[in-house]
């Protein structure tokens, strides 16, 4: 492969991640690749020395996706960073369907339950409102009756909006430690490459 | 030698050198290629990486052959990573050599 093919096939293969990462990483292989031609190395061996440019850009994008994901302060665009790490690490590593994507899917799961209580909890407060509505202006029910219904849609409001809370927290606090998961497996899909002495 | 070596080994090697001077890639990828079979494709990943956990700074610099370079600085952080990672590795290597020499 010649320099001009590699550097067209990497920049083809970055596509999905920032364009100021992308121009950063052709700039420090196209430096790579001027100082390694001046030492006086010829240009297929130094292109092939610098590997194969799909599994670079597949090592690259996993890393800055992971990295953009932890940067994020927003929680669902957080959520939306991760989705996006997980997706690079399974291109990256195809056993990672059963360490990444399993586990992922499994916490992702519990987490949606718990908003699904909360969301059930705002469901029942909505109708309980409705039926106040409905006794207070058609039925006419007794004054107690009324009340009871008032209060009962009273604790569910509070309830949902406790559940809201408490699930935000929960929910930041998962995907910190699903981020830090996700380092540590590009970290040990890294280092488990082998270099010859 | 074809003994094989974890690539943890290549991370310490990038920062012992860092830690001594400001380096730029290529020249990285020289030094350590003179005694340990390497290429860039190695290399260059875990550049990226040292720098985003801010182990390393980068900085350009013209250079009067060609286009600009980019300089890996090391950083507070990145000298305690080094300290702990060499410190580490002696320890280790002391032990091994320990052993290896019937220990005694």
């Amino acid at each position: 492969m010649k320099r001009q093919e590699f550097i067209i096939n990497l920049r083809k293969e970055l596509e999905g991640i920032p364009a100021f990462d992308i121009e950063d990483i052709i700039r420090d292989q196209d430096e790579m690749i001027n100082d390694a031609l001046k030492s006086g190395r010829a240009e297929e061996d130094v292109v092939k020395s610098f590997g194969d440019p799909v599994e670079l850009a597949k090592n690259l994008k996993a890393e800055i996706k992971i990295e953009k994901a932890h940067d994020e302060k927003k929680l669902s665009l957080q959520v939306r960073g991760v989705f996006g790490a997980v997706g690079a690490l399974l291109v990256l590593a195809p056993f990672n369907l059963i360490f990444v994507l399993g586990p992922f899917l499994a916490v992702i799961g519990i987490t949606f339950a718990g908003w699904a209580v909360a969301a059930a909890f705002g469901v029942v407060a909505i109708a309980l409102l409705a039926a106040f509505f409905v006794e207070f202006v058609f039925v006419g029910a007794a004054i107690t009756v009324q009340l009871s219904t008032f209060f009962t849609f009273m604790g569910f409001i509070g309830l949902a909006a406790l559940f809201v809370v408490g699930m935000y927290y929960v929910t930041k606090m998962i995907f910190r430690l699903i981020l830090s998961y996700l380092k540590w497996n590009l970290n040990f899909i890294q280092k488990q490459a082998q270099v010859g002495v | 030698m074809n003994t094989q070596f974890n690539k943890g080994v290549i991370e310490m090697c990038v920062l012992a050198l860092v830690s001594q001077r400001d380096y730029y890639g290529y020249e990285l990828v020289e030094t350590i290629s003179k005694k340990i079979e390497i290429s860039e494709g190695t290399i260059y990943p875990i550049l990226r990486r040292l720098t985003i956990e801010k182990y390393f700074e980068t900085y350009l610099t013209e250079s009067n052959e060609g286009p600009p370079r980019k300089y890996y600085k090391m950083t507070a952080l990145g000298r305690q990573q080094t300290d702990k990672l060499v410190g580490e590795w002696s320890r280790f290597s002391t032990d091994v050599n320990y052993i290896i020499k019937g220990g005694k």
